[in-house]
């Protein structure tokens, strides 16, 4: 119970595709999540699976059955909103009974159910007030509660912790991710946020213009990006994209030189000229700032650093103008104007050709399953 | 500066006061004529109370005509017209706050536009029409005229207050297995109740104080309050305490369920824009 499948979906709104041919499955238990730049379809994709929105081609099946024309209130999915959307007008115990009452289920059964939910989300002492008496991280839980209630087929989320503050985010997020653990039901959560969707996830859906660009598991994203957007998208701080050219290619890969710094890269590079233009891309988090590593090295000045504490992010200005953004140890020693050498290590780079896409790595990192 | 801001104060309390008794003034000056006799009601100078007051008026007027029937026919007419208006407005504003098309605010303004022409350009094709179908100086038929009147205003204050509603909210509902039929009975409705209340207060005052239709479409056996003042006119001559009393008999319950319902009426004639 819980598989969703999207077959060639589209969706227009007047003359404006949204989104565009998506083909995806959903298993059952699966944490999905949406991920994209702001107006790359998320939301819409979301609504097209729950019913909001009509596709203007293609089908949506739930447990193999075609909903593409079944209304909302029969899918029997349970959406929780970025505004919450509680009804004013009831109690926290109303709220949370409505789909049950919706549903005609016995008095008693609802009773016990909301009763339940309100328990593990901590709601008891609530029960009585109206939405507006509670607070943000309340509100949220009533919302949720809303849906878990009613034990639907799966639950979808719209960016449901995108108006609560940074602490209560992280202790809502293990509240979705422990609830996802007990009950086990299929999720479609959209979010903004990288941590949200590497943590929460077990596949993500990487979305632009309304195209699924990349799905994958959250490692198979962040090491195997397929083209550059998702490289770019996947990580935080962004990937570094520096302009390269192709050097000789072997059996162990190809080298790429990044001005007179010749990097090997363990991708395959057939079908691509020696000499030719690409990207090299490598992430904050790989370039080494300590010493002499023997690995062939990138040196700059410094423009700004950032220390967070733990980690510095030191900004640095190659000869080519180029910046580069390091993840350094929190207590490097750093000043600006200084000249530094990181260290570049070819496992970790990743090589996009003039069009955007990945050159295939030869090998997969260990941890990035599908 | 403190001063000043406090000075400003009482200035705009000061022309509060003196505009609202300039409104105030003629109704005063009815109520206050209805219990004077003829003679004292023509008299120069006028005094501003009564010199000996009476109830003669009153005792005359309830002699002479019907009040009560007057009076529920009015009753009939403006909550009629007002129950019937909201069944049509309801499902039309709903559709246009909540799934608006291109062609939704023309609409709306045509609609609106339809109260500025004045009525008598359709006096005569309704009133050939009411004739023929036996509607004349019939409650329901100048409750349907009534009703079709108003329903530009409803129309637009309910959609109004519906547009505020965040659209999430009744989504929420469609995804919790709510059919059309209940979404609009246990979330729109109730979330705009005091939308509602508003709208059916504005609408049974405009109803209950219309003429026009009243007048032109009705002689006895349907006439409202406005009929039965106007019947105080003309045969015996001006009467104007009688008038008066007729008047103030008129008035009164609009004015009782006015002060009553002050906050819900302020805010039903800012049409929703403040809150
Ligand atoms: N009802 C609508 N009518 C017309 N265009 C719409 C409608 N809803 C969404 N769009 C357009 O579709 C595109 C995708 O919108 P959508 O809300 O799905 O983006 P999103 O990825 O959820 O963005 P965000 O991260 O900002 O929430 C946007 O360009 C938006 O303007
Ligand atoms: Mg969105």
């Amino acid at each position: 119970m819980g598989s969703i499948t999207l077959n060639g979906v589209s969706k227009a709104f007047g003359e404006t595709n949204v989104i565009r041919d998506v083909n995806l499955t959903i298993e059952e238990r699966d944490f999905v999540v949406f991920v994209g730049p702001s107006g790359s379809g998320k939301s819409t994709l979301l609504r097209l699976v729950a019913g909001l929105e009509d596709v203007t081609s293609g089908r949506i099946e739930i447990d193999g059955r075609d909903v593409t024309a079944t209304p909302p209130a029969r899918r029997n999915l349970a959406m929780v909103f970025q505004s919450y959307a509680l009804y004013p007008h009831m109690s926290v115990r109303n709220n949370m009974a409505f789909g049950l009452k919706m549903a005609k289920e016995d008095k008693a059964v609802i009773e016990q159910k909301v009763n339940e939910a309100a328990r593990i989300l901590e709601l008891t002492d609530y029960l009585d007030r109206r939405p507006a008496a509670l607070s943000g991280g309340q509100r949220q839980r009533v919302a949720i509660g809303r849906a878990i209630v009613r034990d639907p087929t799966a639950f979808l989320f719209d960016e449901p912790l995108s108006n609560l503050d940074a602490a209560l985010r992280v202790q809502m997020r293990l509240e979705i991710a422990r609830l996802h653990q007990a009950l086990g039901a299929t999720t479609v959560y959209v979010t903004h946020d990288q941590i949200e969707a590497m943590t929460l996830a077990n596949r993500i859906v990487v979305l632009r213009d309304g195209v699924a660009e990349q799905v994958g598991s959250p490692l198979a994203l962040y090491h195997h990006p397929v083209n550059r957007f998702v490289a770019g998208f996947i990580g935080s701080p962004t990937m570094n994209f520096l302009p390269a050219t192709l050097g000789a290619a072997d059996d162990n890969g190809v080298s790429a030189w990044v001005g007179d710094t010749e990097v090997p890269v363990a991708v395959d590079a057939s079908g691509h000229e020696e000499g030719e233009a690409v990207t090299l891309g490598i992430r904050p988090e790989h370039l080494l700032t300590s010493g002499d590593s023997g690995l062939p090295t990138l040196s700059g000045e410094v423009q700004v650093f950032e220390r967070l504490g733990g980690i510095t992010y030191i900004y640095l200005r190659l000869s080519d103008g180029e910046v580069l953004t390091v993840e350094a140890p929190g207590d490097i020693a750093v000043k600006v104007g200084d000249r530094r050498s990181v260290g570049i290590d070819g496992i970790n780079c990743h090589l996009f050709a003039p069009d955007g896409q990945t050159l295939p790595a030869l090998r997969r990192h260990p941890l990035a399953t599908e | 500066m403190v001063n000043q801001a406090r000075w400003q104060r009482v200035g705009w309390g000061v022309a509060a006061w003196l505009v609202a008794l300039l409104m105030f003034f003629p109704i005063y000056w009815m109520i206050m004529t209805s219990f004077k006799t003829e003679a004292a009601a023509v008299s120069t100078p006028p005094s501003i109370v009564p010199m000996e007051p009476t109830l003669q008026n009153y005792e005359t007027v309830f002699e002479q005509s019907d009040y009560f029937r007057f009076a529920w026919n009015s009753v009939v007419i403006s909550l009629g017209s007002t129950m019937l208006g909201l069944l049509v407005a309801v499902p039309a504003a709903w559709a246009m706050a909540f799934i608006p098309s291109k062609r939704t605010k023309p609409t709306l303004l045509w609609m609106l536009s339809t109260k500025m022409l004045p009525p008598v350009g359709v006096l005569v094709p309704i009133y050939l029409l009411f004739r023929d179908w036996g509607l004349l100086d019939t409650l329901f038929g100048l409750t349907v005229v009534l009703m079709l009147m108003n329903l530009p205003i409803i129309v637009w204050m309910l959609y109004t207050y519906f547009r505020e509603i965040p659209k999430d909210i009744l989504e929420s509902a469609r995804m919790e297995g709510a059919g059309l039929w209940q979404e609009v009975v246990y979330i729109l409705l109730p979330i705009s109740l005091g939308g509602i209340a508003s709208t059916v207060l504005l609408n049974v005052i405009l109803a209950w104080n219309e003429s026009f239709w009243s007048l032109n479409l009705t002689s006895s056996d349907a006439a409202p309050l406005t009929a039965f003042i106007a019947s105080y006119t003309s045969p015996e001559g001006l009467f104007w305490a009688k008038l008066s009393a007729a008047s103030t008999l008129a008035i009164a319950p609009i004015l009782i369920l006015g002060w009553f319902s002050q906050k819900q009426l302020v805010r039903g004639m800012t049409f929703g824009a403040v809150k």
